[in-house]
């Protein structure tokens, strides 16, 4: 076996993994290019720490697009292209990584993210004159967990991906020194992150027993008999308390009100976008691994199957993230909370589609879900953005400080407008017809009773997006100080708002495109 | 030596996967609660060693592997913690969680 062909073999995997794991490697220099940056800097130079976290990014971004999502060489990795995988009898097909559309989509829509934070922070006076490049460091290592959750394939990458990402937020959360609210934000985080991932990986090692394997594609293999079958559930709904941690879904949603209010507003931003997607991404592959989860046990009239019923547990928690989402955020004062709450709505709002997911369905079901996420993108971080700018001049993030701000910034004031329609999902913006297809997506796999839950909080919800516009439209401002911000922010809140409107209008080309992502 | 079986190792696992989620959920200590998470995090780890050992594949250690590194994990997650509630307590001087509450809805 260990002859001289096996470790010709063994190093040319390694040189292939390499490859398709370039991204990440830029990534991993950069962090620590910019740690270095600070120690070999003399003051603080914000502006040049953001400038070489922007450049790599863009490097990152370039070698994504270049990259193959084909297998380097034909017939040994099954159809699907794997990386870091070992030599198994059966032929190389049990990778950690996998280089896939689905994972291309998610690296993408998580570097954007990561982009658009960067000029947020250079506006955000708290992180005015001061070394940056470890802050830059710790928002490149969490979207480089966000790249390892997007193409996890095995459990201890699950793992990994998760913590990773989770780490560099808790420090990125808790990064102002003195600062209480941050300090108490970063200490809730780390607490409930830690937790949900501690009690993930306690039903990840019953999934593991059930199996014998790490890999997800091994889930659907699950060795279960008699009472196991229950065993398979708890440990499934014990393994959703990580995923639900990760995209602020019920029931693990309570740390992001609190987090997201304390944590500096760019980050804030970086969280509500980048984070949800890498926990939705590693999710779909996780929950798709198992496939419908119908399992025949026993034989003949005694035979009963043990489906664990995925379906069930996402939409029950979809149908509550956006009800308690909505609810709580009817009475919230304070925008950030207010967008927080909004977050974990439409958390539920993209797990109603993922419910409605079945191993069947082909690659066209993940469309909805993935258009919605495209929105999403435009429209939370168009109004965060709004939000940095209004707070770094005003000092104020309570709606009261907003009233008036159509005299005061009408450029912004009519950009913010446009991200909360789209958020409440009102023609003629983006969130309306991707709710409109996930809508479509939900009753046409038969859950009617979940679009009707969606339908309701959709029209619950308009009350406290309206709340916000009227402050800003209708009400008097106390300060009719004009709000100044610096023309390059003006042109790219311009450029995350656009977006909204044309493909709310020609949303055709942009669905089309994202349904060549979906998961095979 | 008699094998004492995977039943065993399984209860004990359980037993202290719940006595971490017990801490964690009674406790108002961020120190305890820290030392609770530490408990759930071995349960798993047990977890993952005796199953690999009882139902896994002979040739591979993909379980041991597991608990190796949740140990390294716990460890960089438990510095995490401190530092922040470090510096939280510089500012507060005290390390209950429920007195941290400047955030409200």
């Amino acid at each position: 076996m260990m002859d001289a062909a096996y470790f010709t073999r063994a190093r040319e995997l390694i040189g292939e993994s390499m490859g398709g794991f370039a991204p990440e490697l830029v990534l991993s220099l950069l962090v620590i290019v910019l740690l270095m940056h600070d120690l070999f800097t003399r003051g603080a130079r914000p502006e040049r720490a953001a400038a070489i976290a922007g450049i790599g990014l863009v490097i990152c971004g370039a070698l994504l697009w270049m990259q193959s999502t084909e297998p380097p060489t034909a017939g040994h990795l099954e159809g699907s292209h794997e990386i870091f995988g070992w030599l198994t009898g059966d032929g190389n097909h049990m990778g950690m990584l996998a280089i896939d559309a689905f994972a291309k989509f998610f690296k993408a829509f998580v570097l954007l993210g990561t982009l658009v934070t960067i000029p947020m922070c250079l506006v955000h006076p708290a992180f005015a004159n001061r070394r940056m490049g470890e802050f830059y460091a710790l928002l490149v290592a969490a979207t480089l967990g966000m790249f390892l959750m997007a193409s996890a394939t095995n459990l201890l990458m699950v793992y990994m991906g998760i913590e990773f990402a989770s780490m560099a937020s808790y420090l990125a959360v808790a990064f102002v020194k003195r600062d209480r609210k941050g300090s108490e934000a970063g200490l809730k985080y780390v607490i409930y992150g830690s937790v949900a991932s501690g009690i993930m990986i306690y039903g990840l090692s019953l999934i593991y027993g059930m199996t014998g394997s790490l890999h997800i594609s091994d889930l659907a293999n699950a060795d279960v008999t008699g009472a196991q079958g229950s065993a398979l559930a708890v440990a499934g709904v014990l393994a959703f308390a990580g995923f639900a941690y990760k995209m602020a879904a019920f029931p693990m949603h309570f740390w992001c009100p609190d987090v997201y209010e304390g944590s500096p507003v760019p980050f804030t931003a970086y969280l509500s976008v980048t984070s949800k997607a890498a926990g939705f991404a590693v999710f779909i592959r996780f929950m798709m691994g198992f496939g419908d989860g119908a399992l025949t046990v026993g034989e003949g009239d005694g035979a009963y199957s043990v489906a664990f019923g995925w379906q069930g547990l996402v939409a029950g928690a979809a149908a509550l993230s956006m009800t308690v989402g909505n609810l709580a955020a009817l009475w919230q004062t304070n925008l950030k909370r207010l967008l927080a709450y909004s977050s974990i709505a439409h958390a539920g709002y993209l797990l109603m589609g993922v419910a409605a997911f079945s191993e069947g369905g082909g690659a066209e079901q993940y469309a909805p879900v993935l258009f919605y996420f495209v929105a999403y993108f435009f429209m939370n971080l168009g109004a965060f953005f709004v939000v940095t700018l209004v707070a770094a001049r005003t000092g104020s993030e309570d709606i009261a400080g907003y009233r008036g701000l159509i005299t005061r910034a009408p450029f912004l004031c009519v950009c913010l407008v446009f991200c909360l329609v789209s958020l409440l999902g009102i023609p003629p913006t983006m969130g309306f017809i991707g709710k409109l297809e996930l809508f479509k997506l939900v009753i046409d796999r038969g859950l009617v009773w979940l679009a009707v839950v969606a339908g309701i909080n959709t029209a619950v919800s308009a009350y406290y997006y309206f709340k916000i516009v009227k402050a800003m439209c209708l009400d008097a401002a106390e300060d009719e100080a004009p709000v100044r911000v610096h023309a390059s922010s003006m042109a790219l809140v311009g450029l995350l708002s656009l977006p909204i409107l044309i493909f709310g209008i020609l949303p055709g080309h942009l669905y089309e495109f994202t349904r060549q992502f979906g998961l095979f | 030596m008699p094998d004492i079986g995977l039943n065993a190792y399984m209860l004990v696992a359980a037993a202290i996967f719940s006595a971490g989620l017990g801490v964690v959920v009674a406790r108002r200590n961020a120190i305890a609660v820290l030392c609770g998470l530490e408990l759930i995090l071995n349960g798993a780890s047990l977890n993952f060693v005796a199953l690999n050992r009882y139902t896994g594949p002979v040739a591979r250690i993909d379980g041991q592997m597991f608990a190796v590194f949740i140990i390294i994990l716990a460890a960089a997650e438990a510095a995490i913690a401190l530092a922040i509630l470090l510096n939280l307590y510089q500012m507060t001087n005290t390390v209950q969680i429920d007195e941290a509450d400047s955030l409200k809805n």
